[in-house]
């Protein structure tokens, strides 16, 4: 252990890593590389969290793991394999959730610093307010495929983890997803959606259902269409208790969504007016043919992997109907009205949403996929490698000595890139940035603005979507300031449940109305300005999925709102991001990180420059606007490694 | 080797290739990911290659660790020494009660334990005494704790023999990556700009070449002469810090002790005298600050840099992607990891 040979660090930080107690949030995949290189280096006592179990997928860089140790605690099996480096080393293991109340305060004021090895932006955001209310530094870290980061939070000394406000997950505009798919992901999301009406958690926000108050529809013509509704069953009953009704008979469930519903929405012609419309499906006459296919050439290509394979439209509904029938029998399994949940690594859900997306595919002359390409798409897999995340654990570490020391200034926030910049660099070393004074977690007094569709927004909505979701939190309370202290949400469970249904406007929320949000566990203060939807752009909104907008801090809403308010908008509106959708699924993979393209952009759009001289004295680098693009960041990047070629003698 | 682009779908064909196979479940299973990453065709190749690593400290094991999870056909460990107390802060495929055995043998067992679809074995006769053909069953060949005269023998046999060659190393906490891929084809799929967009048509597939010049070349450079003088002010003075490291290696046949680290700081600055004395540099660039932490191994360099060379590894088995062109050196604590280009 390097610690226990005199001579190899040097004295200072020898003595101070021989003394630290340290906590390792998470066991995965940088998880394992930096318990290796902590006991090698030779910490002494260390103490690592993981919720997870371990899954074969893992064992190609989770190194710490074998196949037979699938299915144990993460969390265990790694301190055993980590002890056999140094059998002198103190390591507790937690197999437990990190969020959970008993991980508090005093539990976090126990260490020298904390390191994340998360794969998810809520454990992420809540260790970051953990280590604000506890004062203790955290070294934050992420990996993606080839791509790295690791960088430092100190309470007051540099920004936290929610100072820079990340692209949030991009979701398609609900008619994109229920009357107009032009991409696989587009049908790939209909099949999720369509797997929760009718196994899971159904979601009011997730219709399968044509929606015939598509402005594109109703525009002109498509008046017919509105007029029709009332006689259509599925406005009136759920999915759910439709599909219950004919006993999730494949057949009938497969006339619904390929052929009724299609034909429906053939009948709001105004769609199809520049389309090409959808072609209805009839079970008994199936094509034979893999689905319309612009991609011909792919199948040329010898195929290694099963699951490469693109099913014909005949083998789609096929597995759709024995995908059908085993999910059908779960469902009944289940006790005391459970549901399933959509897991990317369960093979029959997997089946179910490549058949159900190809054949809509089928049906809107768009493309086929793969099963593996589905399950990246549907899973939101990012894949993750051995090599990238010893890169990152051994960065963690070379942070640690650094915070040990208390040498914020010579901290660093690191990209690794896997290609070679302008500058010659491999590992890009950009300086910690200042705290974010309007940060709504770690600024003075944080406040927020939430913009809100009066006519949607639930208060159970505004609990699960806003709080919990987007904001972090873990069990809010949330009262009104209207003087009498009315209660919205409680953190305590059952007391505030009956009236989660309610619209929030019931509860005289207006335009102005200020909601104080408190996270005990978090110690976490926030007060939500509120900010009605105006009607037009309630109506803009439907189009999308939520009925919210958070705006920032309140700074922004003051010169110029309309401005502001627009500028999220934009890119909602955009039809990209694949990974869009899979929140929800906290898949071990996905290891977000912002890279230095995003901090650009994120620099560029959120942080106003009249910053640019606040935090003088501060030893760190001031919150403005990137005094020059990062070399590692951007098009400009992008263009010059091709510009750049390699000489040739 | 042939490669041909059509309309942006590339099929390759390789001459001596073993014909494609289907992946076993088993395989697609445990290599899910990194197929979802770098593609089955990379998969497969790499699923073909033999390589072999020279020098089983704290480098080599990192590299091991990487490429056996990665999947190659097989690994052969190569190392003539013995373990030492002094590989308690990086080898971690030794077990601590193995001092005294030697490094290649004992790294086996955890070797083979990191993934049983690979060849693991171990070879602990010294390199001088392999014959050249030795050399040439290999894909790739990575080498470290190695002499001067021994790793530009076996950088000679590797480039006459169409096989990759990396020489790595580290001292306390500094590390170096140097690359030979010789005549080095490969593609590069262009990414659309713009994050996120949806894209349609299948991705740009460049074709490139990439010339490499031998080691030997770069360990005897003079910066004296014209075209290297000119560049000396624009060079990181980390690489100076690395040639003085190892000419201490050669000619003390081992490298710089903690047990020993005033006495073999003293002979490090002495060499650094020497070299810039020799090549016309200032002390000033070399400063002695470069030395200040250079003995033993430290784990967390280790592993950044056996995760940097196995990166390569893949890269330049699956020949997908920019290779490093062609000497990387790693200085933590001066916060660079700068890329040094030779032609």
């Amino acid at each position: 252990m390097a610690s226990e040979i005199n001579g190899l660090l040097p004295k200072d930080i020898q003595d101070l890593v021989l003394k630290s107690k340290i906590f390792v949030v998470g066991a995965g995949g940088v998880g394992c590389e930096l318990l290796k290189n902590l006991v090698l280096t030779g910490f002494k006592d260390i103490h690592i969290i993981d919720l997870d179990t371990i899954e074969v997928s893992n064992l190609n860089r989770q190194f710490l793991f074998r196949r037979e140790h699938v299915g144990r605690p993460k969390s265990h099996v790694a301190k055993d394999s980590a002890l056999k480096f140094n059998s002198n080393v103190n390591i507790t293991a937690y197999h437990d959730s990190i969020t959970e109340a008993k991980y508090d305060v005093n539990f976090y004021k126990q260490y020298s610093f904390v390191m994340n090895a998360l794969d998810n932006r809520i454990a992420r955001s809540h260790v970051n307010r953990m280590c604000l209310a506890a004062d203790i530094p955290l070294i934050e870290s992420g990996s993606s495929g080839t791509l790295g980061h690791v960088t430092v939070h100190k309470k007051g000394v540099t920004e936290c983890f929610d100072c820079t406000q990340r692209p949030h997950q991009k979701t398609f505009p609900g008619c994109t997803i229920r009357n107009t798919p032009s991409d696989p992901i587009h049908c790939i999301v209909w099949s999720k959606h369509l797997f929760n009406q009718l196994f899971g958690l159904a979601d009011a926000d997730e219709d399968v259902s044509p929606d015939s108050a598509d402005p594109e529809a109703i525009s002109s013509a498509g008046k017919a269409a509105l007029e029709t509704e009332s006689e259509q069953p599925i406005s009136r009953v759920s999915t759910r208790q439709w599909a219950q009704g004919c006993e999730y008979d494949p057949q009938k469930l497969f006339h619904k969504f390929f052929n009724d519903d299609i034909n429906y929405l053939l009948s709001m012609d105004n769609l199809w007016k520049k389309r090409k419309p959808p072609t209805p499906l009839d079970w008994n006459s199936l094509p034979d043919a893999v689905a319309s296919s612009s991609s011909s050439a792919s199948r040329r290509a010898p195929i290694l992997l099963k699951d490469q394979r693109v099913w014909p439209i005949a083998e789609c509904a096929e597995v759709f109907k024995k995908s059908v029938e085993i999910l059908k029998k779960r469902l009944e399994d289940e006790k005391d009205g459970g549901v399933l949940i959509w897991d990317k690594d369960d093979d029959v859900a997997m089946d179910f949403i490549t058949a159900c997306s190809n054949i809509r595919s089928f049906i809107f002359g768009i493309y086929p996929k793969s099963r593996f390409d589905i399950k990246s798409m549907a899973g939101n897999i990012i894949p993750a490698i051995a090599s990238t995340n010893a890169i990152v654990g051994g960065f963690i570490v070379m942070t640690a000595f650094k915070v040990l020391k208390e040498d914020w200034y010579k901290c660093n926030s690191v990209y690794i890139q896997n290609r070679v910049n302008v500058r010659k660099e491999l590992y890009h070393f950009d300086q910690v940035m200042a705290p974010n004074p309007k940060c709504y977690v770690c600024g003075e007094k944080p406040e927020i603005v939430l913009k809100i569709d009066l006519e949607r927004m639930t208060v159970r909505m505004l609990n699960e979507k806003v709080l919990k979701k987007e904001l972090c939190m873990i069990a809010p309370d949330v009262e009104i300031e209207d003087g009498c202290g009315t209660i919205l949400i409680s953190s305590e469970e059952g007391e505030t449940d009956d009236i989660g249904d309610k619209l929030v406007k019931e509860f005289k929320i207006v335009n102005g109305t200020r909601l104080r949000c408190d996270d005990f566990l978090q110690n976490y203060n926030l007060v939500i300005n509120i900010v009605i939807m105006s009607e037009e752009e309630a109506k803009d909104r439907d189009k999308s999925v939520e009925c919210f907008e958070l705006v920032g801090d309140r700074s922004l809403l003051v010169p110029k709102e309309e401005d502001q308010a627009t500028n999220g908008k934009e890119s909602d509106k955009d039809p990209d991001a694949k990974e869009a959708e899979a929140v929800a699924d906290d898949d071990d993979d996905l290891e977000v990180i912002a890279m230095p393209e995003d901090d650009v952009k994120v620099l560029g759009t959120k942080r106003p420059l009249e910053r640019k001289d606040e935090g003088e004295g501060t030893p760190l680098k001031k919150r403005k606007l990137a005094e020059e693009p990062s070399p590692a960041s951007g098009s400009a990047y992008c263009m010059d490694t091709e510009v750049e070629t390699i000489d040739l003698d | 080797m042939v490669t041909e682009t059509l309309n942006g779908v590339t099929s390759t064909s390789t001459e001596g290739e073993e014909p494609a196979k289907t992946f076993t479940d088993d395989e697609a299973a445990l290599y899910d990911r990194q197929i979802r990453l770098w593609g089955v065709d990379a998969q497969k190749r790499l699923n073909n290659s033999k390589i072999l690593i020279i020098g089983m400290g704290g480098i080599g094991a990192e590299v091991a660790k990487n490429i056996i999870l990665g999947g190659v056909k097989s690994v052969k460990l190569m190392d003539d020494s013995a373990v030492s107390e002094l590989d308690a802060s990086a080898q971690f495929l030794v077990s601590r009660d193995a001092v005294g055995q030697n490094r290649a043998e004992a790294s086996l067992q955890r070797a083979k334990l990191l993934n049983p679809m690979v060849e693991v074995s171990a070879e602990s006769g010294k390199v001088e005494d392999k014959p050249d053909e030795f050399f040439t069953q290999f894909t790739v060949i990575c080498v470290s704790n190695c002499s001067k005269s021994q790793a530009c023998r076996i950088n000679r046999i590797a480039r006459q023999n169409g096989v990759s060659f990396f020489a790595s190393d580290i001292f306390g906490f500094v590390s170096f990556i140097f690359a030979d891929l010789g005549e080095h084809h490969y593609q590069k799929e262009l990414t659309p700009h713009g994050r996120g967009k949806v894209n349609l048509s299948p991705p740009t597939v460049l074709s490139k070449v990439a010339h490499f010049v031998p080691y030997q070349d770069i360990l005897n450079i003079d910066w004296n002469l014209e075209d290297f003088a000119a560049r000396v002010k624009k060079t990181q003075p980390g690489i100076f810090a690395i040639f003085v490291l190892l000419e201490f290696v050669e000619r003390h046949n081992r490298k710089p002790h903690p047990d020993t680290r005033d006495a073999d700081l003293k002979e490090i600055l002495s060499i650094r005298d020497e070299y810039v004395e020799k090549n016309g540099l200032s002390k000033e660039k070399v400063d002695d600050s470069l030395f200040e932490n250079v003995c033993g191994e430290l784990g967390p360099v280790c592993a950044i840099t056996g995760g940097q060379l196995a990166q390569e590894v893949v890269k330049a088995v699956s020949r997908k992607d920019d290779p490093l062109v062609n000497f990387f050196v790693f200085n933590p604590v001066a916060g660079t990891a700068h890329v040094e280009n030779f032609v």
